[in-house]
């Protein structure tokens, strides 16, 4: 708002009479006929303000408070009215200003001059790359090929996410693909079959006296590590224990480390709810009805003891000691602190989580009496997502929805969160089920930030357009046909919703001009339905972003108009608790928090592959993302690459390995090594430490160079891209390589 | 006065009150029997502030977002791949980082996060040799800028190694300078530059609260500086050790309060609170 | 843009009332196109600029008022408390602006720090270096 001062002398007595006489009650100083008065002030000399608005760098989406002085953004700090982090901000967050004023923006929507890879472009006009972008995509509809049209989107909610999947249902594409085979797919799932809704959880940590972390991103740079620094801001500080191979440099305030082998997540999650049952100090009634925990038939007719039956035989700590290379009791001594100190919970990251591992933490914390209770999972309502309404399908929608997901998903899995981002390498080489067409890139730079390699610029190079809609030029960006570059988060308006059991909305509010020519993705899915027509033009009414949210939260309590009012003055609007048949308990804590539906996806737990040990590739590689971690990496970011912690400049990161295995190679801190995998062999630099275990090699991701290089070497060019045959679920930390030192 | 006259006549004032300082401190050091050097006495009759952090090491979760909400505020520009590995980058926060597992005296585990100690006995402000940087009455250390000639005494004189050169002109990224905070002086190469516990942040409370007639509370000073505000576990306190009911002195007194090397005299004003682990 | 602060000043304005930062805050600040209507909305006065303000106004734009008195960037002059605490009439340092009938195109302020510290020196204000600068 303007910040006018607090005094204004209106003129002269006589003048002021003078007006007041043909005034009415909301004076319109602009008025030669007295319309409206909108005013950029912000753009007045001296003046500052202060605007509201949501940090885009991770998925937490803490409010901000900008300080705009003349129109420049010159400092990020905290909004105090959000509850997740309470006028506080992360180093990310901070560093928001370097994304903002990057020198690498793209400037406006350009298309490719000159082969791809070249890097060079020339401008066009908003109007000129829609209308190419429609005719183009408009003719997969017009042949019968709407199928072939793919978007990876790197949003898993949002205005603008659901924006993308009204469009191309309506087009005709079943080719909604997501990140989630990388990251939180499996926790969605998992949250999906077990509570009815795919909604990623969140923690109490407020109340919690004893937090186990299968999992680091709580201390480093995930969502819930906001949630966690909040809980402490307030005075909360509960036993803090993390089982993972690894330990990040915040390891000062971890009260105990289990180094569990790399995969072994659910074993170890199903060997605590072994021991809970066994002693007898576990509290079932939240799956009493959960199918699948009891005996059961599956849909072929063949009878299968329950996960209970199965836990109890199977999951005994001493049978899986080489799965979880813990000792049996430390993992016994474990289960009977979290069942003796409560309220206890169990967090498996949803970053890293496989199937089982998530379906495993959520059944342990079950039995803790840990889900919708204080201390303990914090389940979202579900308010908040923009709601659009219905619209129809033609014909040829219908049937190019009918072809099934190129990514080999199965029909009955058909939802978002069960895309399989890493088959779509050798579905768009093979150009089996059927070759893609024209591939969308939303948020998604998968040339870099996915496993596999090389694999994917060669399945680019196959797609007869690529489009992305990055700020930046990333790498994959750099092999598009044309680049229609959205705003920075700064620079958009937007209603969001956090989730993660935090049950708000938040606002997002232009901060300065664009100081680009870039537009809202959110706007050019409106322009681009109305160019293609038809009925797809039909699904998309309204005139602009802001009134199809406003569209969407129109039956929210309250009506948009009550939760714009409180998102523009707050930043902030908190969903009222919904009554009855509530799935959110908050506070009162009587009985044992919500039941679990469906609870079979534990038992994924065998069909997680071993990996066999070879000799000659002696380490397993455990990826990670470091506090600095950001949205598309931090390598774009100077300051989060100049951090005291990170010892070399993140550009160039280095690889961890435990003290052990240096000695043994004869590695010492700060040498060259050269870190090979089957798939690629990357020069770094030794980074040894005792936080990490024997046998594993510690991985940064987000970091490498910046500008990009076009043939990237980037250290997760290493990873291989093995999965989960079920789920299509990345196997994070099944890519083995060896070490030797870079003469 | 002829400017270069002005000039002189200002620089043995700067100097003449750095000796006065330097004798001052030296007798009140001289009248310490060794070991721990107790926070001195206010001056009778005079307003002042002893303004010192503390922070606590049982909430840091070395996120280091102190690090970079200070560079953001005060215009501290990143330095680019090539003198990053010189180990120039200046962070007027920094981390304090032992070998992993390795302990810092007295403190506990690191890293820790380390600004200037703020000292009450400054060796910095002893040893500069035109005035640039003084003991200011309410217990900053500060600086003036344009004085340094950056002959780099002070960085030899600190302890802590807690002031830092400017090798280069300072350069934003693309040589955009929208995001560089106005209240915060640019500083060029060639000098030396450190925290000022966001003194300007300091002064526009206190003028604030001298416009709208209000007392200034230790409610508003506790996050007042930008490492304070942004600390997402609230585990840095600024305050005023003079106010005896302010939050910082009760930390000051916790019997988890720790300074960094305090048998060397120079009263830091910045306090660990250890952790239990 | 030609506005005469003379012709203001006989029309018995208050420097305030354009420049309200005078009075509580750090930079005196420049009247909006908003508040110039406040008078403006009609016409006033013969000068052949003058419609131009409602010209401005029509097109909902800032009047691009160009700043002459800028004090170096390591330098911290806040007026709330030099007018407001220390009472200081504007005209203490801006006289010449007072008298002129059209925009200057030159800074109209000629103190000097040691004019600054005099002052200070007088009146019992703080002669710190970090008071003043940044």
């Amino acid at each position: 708002m303007a910040s006018i001062g607090r005094r204004r002398f209106l003129g002269s007595a006589s003048l002021l009479a003078g007006a007041a006489a043909g005034c009415r009650p909301s004076r319109d100083p602009y008025s030669v006929e007295k319309p409206p008065v909108p005013v950029a002030s912000n753009l007045r000399m001296g003046s500052e303000t202060q605007v509201l608005s949501t940090c885009g760098l991770c998925h937490a989406a803490c409010g901000i408070r900008v300080r705009v002085v003349e129109g420049r953004a010159v400092k990020i700090e905290g909004n105090p009215a959000s509850p997740i982090n309470r006028g506080r901000l992360c180093a990310r967050g901070q560093a928001g200003l370097e994304l903002l004023y990057h020198p690498d923006r793209v400037s406006g929507p350009v298309r490719r001059a000159g082969g791809r890879g070249e890097n060079r472009w020339i401008p066009l006009s908003w109007d000129e790359a829609i209308a190419r972008l429609a005719s183009e995509i408009g003719r997969l509809r017009t042949v019968g090929e709407p199928q072939s049209l793919v978007l990876l989107d790197g949003e898993d909610r949002g205005a603008t996410h659901e924006l993308w999947a009204r469009l191309l249902r309506a087009f005709g594409s079943p080719n909604h693909i997501g990140h989630g085979a990388t990251g939180t797919g499996a926790t969605a799932r998992a949250m999906a079959a077990m509570t009815g809704a795919a909604r990623l959880p969140g923690y109490d940590f407020g109340e919690a006296r004893l937090v186990v972390l299968v999992g680091t991103g709580a201390l480093e740079s995930s969502p819930e590590s906001m949630h966690l620094a909040a809980a402490m801001a307030r005075g909360a500080r509960p036993r803090l224990v993390v089982a993972w191979p690894r330990l990040p440099p915040s390891a000062a305030l971890v009260d105990e480390w289990l180094p569990l082998a790399p995969g072994g997540q659910a074993a170890l999650l199903l060997a605590l709810a072994h021991v809970l049952l066994r002693e007898d100090l576990a509290d079932e009634s939240g799956l009493a009805r959960a199918r699948g925990f009891a005996a059961f038939t599956e849909a072929k007719g063949k009878a299968q003891p329950g996960l209970r039956e199965r836990i109890v035989t199977d999951f005994a700590p001493d049978k899986v000691a080489s799965s979880t290379g813990l000792r049996p009791q430390s993992i016994e001594r474990l289960a009977r602190e979290l069942a003796a100190t409560r309220p206890s919970v169990v967090v498996v990251d949803e970053a890293t989580a496989t199937d089982a591992a998530a379906a495993a933490g959520l059944v342990l914390n079950c039995l803790l009496g840990s889900v919708a209770t204080p201390g303990g999972v914090r389940l979202d309502d579900g308010l908040g997502t923009p709601d659009f309404g219905p619209f129809a399908l033609d014909a040829a929608a219908e049937r190019g929805l009918a072809a099934g997901a190129i990514d080999g998903r199965a029909a009955s899995q058909s939802a978002f969160e069960s895309s399989r981002i890493l088959a779509l390498p050798e579905a768009l080489l093979s150009g089996k089920p059927y070759p893609a067409k024209a591939l969308l890139l939303h948020y998604s730079n998968p040339v870099y930030s996915k496993p596999g390699g090389a694999r994917w610029r060669q399945a680019l190079a196959k797609v007869p357009l690529v489009v992305s809609f990055s700020p930046l030029f990333d790498e994959s960006a750099l092999f598009a046909d044309l680049v229609l570059p959205d705003h920075t988060f700064f620079e958009r308006w937007d209603v969001l919703s956090p989730g993660r059991g935090t049950n708000i909305l938040t606002i997002r509010q232009p901060v300065v001009q664009p100081i680009r020519g870039t537009l809202a993705t959110g706007e050019v899915i409106l322009r681009l339905a109305a160019a293609l027509g038809g009925s797809v033009a039909k699904a998309f009414p309204w005139p602009g972003y802001r009134r199809a949210v406003e569209a969407g939260i129109a039956s929210l309590p309250g009506g948009a108009g009550e939760v714009l009012a409180a998102l523009e003055s707050q930043g902030v609007w908190r969903v009222p608790a919904v009554a009855g048949g509530a799935k959110r308990e908050s506070g009162s804590g009587a009985g044992s928090g919500a039941a679990l539906l469906d609870v079979r996806g534990a038992l994924l737990a065998d069909a997680i592959p071993e990996v066999a040990e070879t000799p000659d590739l002696p380490f397993l590689i455990v990826p990670f993302r470091g506090p600095g971690h950001a949205e598309g990496g931090m390598r774009q970011l100077p300051w989060i690459c100049e951090l005291p912690l990170t010892q070399s400049d993140a550009r160039r990161p280095p690889v961890e390995i435990s003290r052990e295995d240096a000695r043994k190679l004869g590695v010492r801190d700060g040498d060259g090594v050269v870190v090979e995998s089957p798939l690629a062999h990357v020069a770094m630099r030794a980074r040894v430490r005792q936080g990490i275990r024997a046998g594993v090699l510690g991985l940064p991701l987000g970091g490498g160079a910046w500008p990009v290089a076009s043939a990237g070497s980037d250290p997760i060019g290493l990873l291989e891209s093995i999965v989960d045959e079920k789920t299509g679920q990345w196997l994070a930390q099944a890519t083995r390589a060896r070490v030797r030192r870079d003469a | 006065m002829s400017e270069r006259e002005r000039k002189t006549s200002t620089r043995r004032e700067a100097m003449a009150s750095a000796a006065a300082a330097a004798a001052g401190a030296a007798l009140a050091r001289s009248a310490l029997a060794g070991g721990k050097a107790p926070l001195a006495a206010q001056a009778p009759g005079h307003e002042t502030h002893r303004f010192g952090l503390a922070i606590d090491l049982e909430r840091c979760l070395r996120c280091q977002a102190c690090v970079v909400a200070c560079a953001s505020e005060n215009n501290v520009p990143p330095l680019g791949q090539e003198s990053a590995g010189l180990s120039r980058p200046i962070h007027w926060m920094d981390m304090l980082a032992p070998p992993e597992g390795g302990q810092i005296d007295g403190v506990g585990r690191g890293p820790v996060p380390i600004p200037c100690m703020h000292c009450e006995h400054p060796e910095c402000v002893k040893v500069c040799p035109v005035g640039a940087t003084y003991l200011a009455d309410d217990g900053v250390v500060a600086q003036v800028w344009d004085r340094c000639i950056g002959c780099r005494y002070c960085m030899v004189a600190c302890p802590y190694s807690r002031r830092y050169y400017t090798w280069t002109a300072p350069a934003w990224p693309g040589g955009d300078p929208s995001s560089v905070n106005p209240d915060v002086a640019v500083r060029p190469a060639g000098m030396v530059e450190k925290c000022t516990l966001c003194q300007h942040r300091i002064r526009a409370l206190h003028e604030r609260a001298r416009l709208d007639q209000e007392p200034v509370t230790d409610e508003a000073l506790r996050r007042l500086p930008a490492c304070a505000a942004t600390c997402p576990t609230e585990a840095i306190t600024f305050g005023d050790l003079d106010d005896a009911t302010s939050a910082l002195s009760a930390l000051a007194k916790s019997p988890r309060a720790v300074r960094l090397l305090e048998h060397l005299g120079t009263g830091p004003k910045v306090f660990y609170l250890r952790g239990s682990r | 843009m030609a506005m005469s602060h003379k012709r203001h000043m006989e029309a018995n304005m208050k420097c305030i009332s354009c420049h309200p930062g005078a009075e509580d805050e750090v930079l005196a600040g420049f009247p909006s196109t908003v508040d110039c209507m406040d008078c403006h909305y009609k016409a006033r006065g013969s000068e052949p600029q003058e419609p131009l303000v409602r010209w401005y106004a029509e097109r909902r734009q800032e009047i691009p008022w160009i700043r002459v008195d800028r004090l170096p960037g390591h330098v911290y002059f806040p007026h709330g408390l030099h007018v407001t605490n220390a009472k200081m009439k504007c005209e203490e340092c801006h006289e010449g602006i007072l008298l002129a009938t059209k925009p200057l195109a030159l800074p109209d302020i000629h103190s000097t720090m040691e004019d600054c510290m005099r002052c200070h020196r007088e009146h019992n204000a703080s002669n710190q270096c970090k008071s003043c600068h940044k």
